[in-house]
């Protein structure tokens, strides 16, 4: 099968994990956008997730956990003709890195920040995450998890986020859709994606959720009130709400930060600096 | 005390104009032709607390301040308390009457004691605005043209509205004027008289010439957290940065300034972070990415007194063992230490070529002395500034099948840029293969291993040697390294004039370690380890690099810096 954006690495993810669909998608997303594997930056933290920067064939850099979203910022400062994608797992994005979502979130940096959501650590065989439910019993929480689940919607609406979806890794094609608008959008654009973890979560998985999800989209929501956006957020449980569930037009932070012409990547390294030195005669 | 060579302090307290004295003084001096070297006191606070400015001035270069005092400027009874037995047998005192007394004075000391808030509320200024009355006062005991006093005035108060400057000048002018009425016949062996310098001369404290030579060298992100001694750079950074098309980025914390850096650095811009130890601690984890990905970064490490906040405002050199070794297992790392604000532009230059020549992390050691202090130098002259980006590839000739870490002799393996190559490339924090992907394989590892500390032996191989200053031959030998160069210089004129002949090796390449030249150094000499810390941290990397113990050691870690009458002191106890 001809595909220009998957690499010839030999896929090590358990058969069956959500993330196959997850890759898919994003593929189709691309291919749906019209862009071509050299007009992509893609960042990745480290986790289970980290493992798509040797399959998916774009500019990758597999950082160091929690800091996908400082490294994508840098790049698209940099070079502001690249869409960049930060992928990230719940661990990595909302325990070390969650400093990072708030701030990215604020600054409103042109970056697609994808999360899968597995609510649990897999690569390290089982830990409970900051997305673990309350109760579930996990190798660090026996007695299980006493703490409360953290919510990244609610997070990022919160901080300043222009772009707010969840999507589910078992629905290929609506995940694609998703995708395809968080792209598309100019401003930092979240997506939580519901990953089942077969090998690890046999809580939350595709039949748990089947049952929970509905679409925003069928219903009469509209994602342009930040308040009822933050209402939508909190709902979880026997139902669970899908789709875009936030949107504004915001300025980006690098088109504050430069001028609209200016791609810093494209710049002359050559600089006078004759006339700063007359301040310090 | 030299002819025209001579010390002033200005003391009080924090939020009494200190440091705006001190600016508006040194400009002056060096407008009207001399040579100036600052440098400041203070505690970490806004208001209150004690500070103290103090400039050394000369006809000829000056490399550090003296502990003495020849002109002290006291704003409060504190400065006066503090520094009276500094005062040299000369030394004109100008006393803030309306804040401080001051008996009992030596025979000699000259006192002119003026009502320096009253002067200023009488020309309809503030009290704050104290400082300019004392300069007023300063500029006619020194014989300063007043017209370079205003017009420095208007410099340094560029940011203000013009009443504030009015007024500052009209003080100012009321306090030359008091002077002129009161304090003529006093006799001061010194002057400011207007003489020519021999071609331009700036002004510029360490920060200040960090932030010149990376803008010449072609930084084009500069991502760093405030935290002193380094908050300068990001504050000049970030003046610029709209007008010369570059970026400051301000980032949640360390992390994030280190990791948006290597974004930036991967997409082929000249990029750097600064922070001082505290900061640089929660940057270490990505510095190793930095070895790993083989990604040109450029840190600048800004030293103060530690362990922990330790005393943020105060000086030492405690950082040179953790930067040489921070992070997990090994990767090449260069580690610089300019000793003197004309090595702090050139060194800069130096640091970005030497990180994309050899793609790898440069770290750049300076701290609070180094940082803010300012010194008189030469016109930098730009055309002497080469710069070289290493082995690249761009879009037209990068080729198909590109391996980004390809196993090449000399360990460097062409760079391409995120964005700009045929086809996408893969960088990664994990072991990997010559095409970026993750790869654990044995041979694999033992040969990426080999070929990433292969480029520190080229490195070697084009350091510089390190330079002896004073007599090539003295059997009395002086070992240090970063900003004590300028006091051991100061020094060694001292120990001259006292027909003491010394030889000083400053070492400013720290990494690669210039072994060969410490021992050859070593040969046949007598030799003194000034540093500042506790430990002797290049004592113990001397020995265990060339088995040499140096048995002499000069350790300070007070927070203050070495002054030259202290190392002529220990190296006479040597003798």
């Amino acid at each position: 099968m001809n595909n220009e954006f998957r690499t010839q690495a030999k896929i090590i993810w358990c058969q069956g994990c959500g993330n196959f669909g997850i890759l898919t998608a994003l593929e189709n997303a691309f291919k749906k956008l019209g862009l071509s594997s050299n007009q992509i930056a893609a960042v990745y933290g480290i986790g289970c997730h980290g493992h798509m920067a040797n399959y998916l064939k774009v500019y990758n850099f597999e950082g160091i956990h929690g800091r996908a979203l400082p490294i994508a910022s840098g790049i698209k400062i940099a070079n502001k003709k690249l869409k960049v994608i930060s992928i990230v797992g719940d661990g990595d994005q909302l325990g070390e890195g969650a400093n990072h979502l708030v701030h990215a979130s604020k600054r409103n940096s042109d970056i697609t920040c994808l999360i899968h959501n597995n609510q649990i650590y897999s690569l390290t065989v089982g830990q409970a995450s900051p997305t673990s439910e309350k109760g579930i019993k996990t190798k660090t929480t026996p007695q299980g998890v006493v703490d409360q689940q953290l919510n990244p919607l609610a997070l990022a609406i919160a901080s300043g986020a222009t772009f707010v979806a969840r999507s589910f890794a078992g629905d290929i094609p609506y995940l694609t859709e998703v995708l395809v608008q968080a792209i598309n959008h100019k401003g930092f654009s979240l997506v939580d994606i519901l990953q089942p973890c077969i090998s690890l979560n046999h809580i939350n998985t595709f039949t748990w959720y089947r049952e929970r999800i509905y679409k925003l989209e069928e219903t009469k929501y509209s994602p342009n009130d930040k308040n009822l956006a933050f209402a939508k957020s909190l709902e979880w449980g026997e139902k669970i709400p899908i789709g875009v569930f936030y949107r504004e037009q915001r300025l980006t932070l690098e088109d504050q930060l430069l001028n609209k012409d200016i791609v810093l990547a494209d710049q002359a390294i050559d600089v006078l600096i004759k006339d700063l030195l007359k301040e310090f005669l | 005390m030299k002819e025209n060579d001579f010390n002033i302090r200005i003391a009080g307290e924090a939020g009494q104009g200190i440091a705006s004295a001190g600016l508006t003084f040194a400009k002056i001096a060096v407008r009207s032709g001399y040579f100036a070297f600052d440098y400041s006191e203070y505690p970490s606070l806004i208001r209150g607390g004690h500070n103290v400015y103090s400039a050394r001035v000369s006809k000829e270069k000056v490399n550090s301040p003296y502990l003495s005092v020849d002109f002290l400027i006291a704003l409060n009874q504190e400065a006066i308390d503090s520094h009276k037995d500094q005062l040299s047998t000369e030394a004109i005192v100008i006393l803030n009457s309306d804040k401080a007394s001051f008996s009992n004075i030596k025979k000699g000391i000259n006192l002119c004691s003026a009502p320096l808030i009253k002067l200023a509320i009488d020309s309809k200024g503030s009290e704050v605005m104290m400082n300019n009355v004392a300069l007023g006062i300063t500029a006619f005991l020194l014989k300063v043209d007043f017209s370079i006093l205003e017009l420095v005035i208007k410099e340094v108060f560029s940011w203000a509205s013009p009443q504030i400057i009015d007024l500052n000048i009209k003080v100012a002018l009321k306090g030359f004027n008091f002077a002129k009425n009161n304090f003529k016949t006093i006799k001061f062996p010194f002057s400011l008289s207007k003489r020519t310098l021999k071609g331009a001369k700036l002004l510029l404290s360490g920060n200040d010439a960090f932030c010149l030579g990376a803008i010449k060298a072609g930084c084009k992100f500069f991502s760093a957290y405030p935290m002193t001694p380094i908050n300068s750079i990001i504050t000049y950074f970030a003046s610029k940065a709209k007008e010369l098309g570059i970026v400051y980025f301000q980032p949640e914390d360390e992390i994030a300034a280190i990791n948006s850096a290597l974004g930036a650095a991967v997409c082929g811009l000249r990029s750097m972070t600064a922070s001082s130890g505290g900061g640089f601690s929660l940057m270490v984890e990505a510095l190793g990415m930095a070895g790993m990905t083989e990604t040109p970064l450029v840190v600048i490490e800004g030293q103060r007194p530690g362990p922990s906040s330790g005393m943020p405002t105060w000086t030492g050199q405690g950082d040179l063992r953790f930067v040489l070794t921070a992070s997990q297992d090994d990767f090449p790392r260069i580690v610089l230490a300019p000793g003197d604000v004309e090595e702090c532009f050139w060194l800069m230059i130096s640091a970005f070529n030497l990180a994309e020549k050899y793609q790898l992390p440069v770290i750049i050691l300076t701290d609070k002395y180094l940082s803010e202090n300012r010194e008189t130098i030469k016109l930098i002259d730009e055309t002497k500034v080469k710069i070289n980006r290493g082995k690249t590839f761009s879009l037209e000739n990068c080729p198909q099948n590109y391996k980004r870490y390809g196993f090449i002799k000399d360990g460097i393996s062409p760079r391409a840029f995120i964005g700009q190559a045929k086809e996408p490339f893969f960088t990664t924090s994990y072991e990997h293969d010559e095409f970026g992907f993750a790869n654990d394989d044995a041979k694999n590892r033992k040969l990426m291993m080999e070929k990433r500390m292969k480029k520190l032996e080229t490195v070697e191989k084009e350091m510089p040697k390190p330079i002896v200053y004073g007599s090539k031959k003295s059997k009395i030998g002086l070992i240090s390294w970063g900003s004590n160069k300028g006091i051991i210089l100061e020094a060694q004129k001292i120990l001259i004039d006292q027909k003491i002949e010394t030889s000083f090796l400053h070492l400013n390449f720290l990494n690669p370690f210039p072994s060969k030249s410490i021992i050859e150094f070593c040969q046949n000499r007598r030799v003194l380890l000034i540093e500042q810390n506790i430990s002797a941290q290049l004592g113990g990397l001397i020995a265990e690099k060339t088995g040499i113990k140096i048995e002499n050691q000069f350790l300070k870690y007070d927070g203050r810096p070495f002054f030259p009458e202290e190392i002529v002191e220990k190296v006479k106890q040597i003798l």
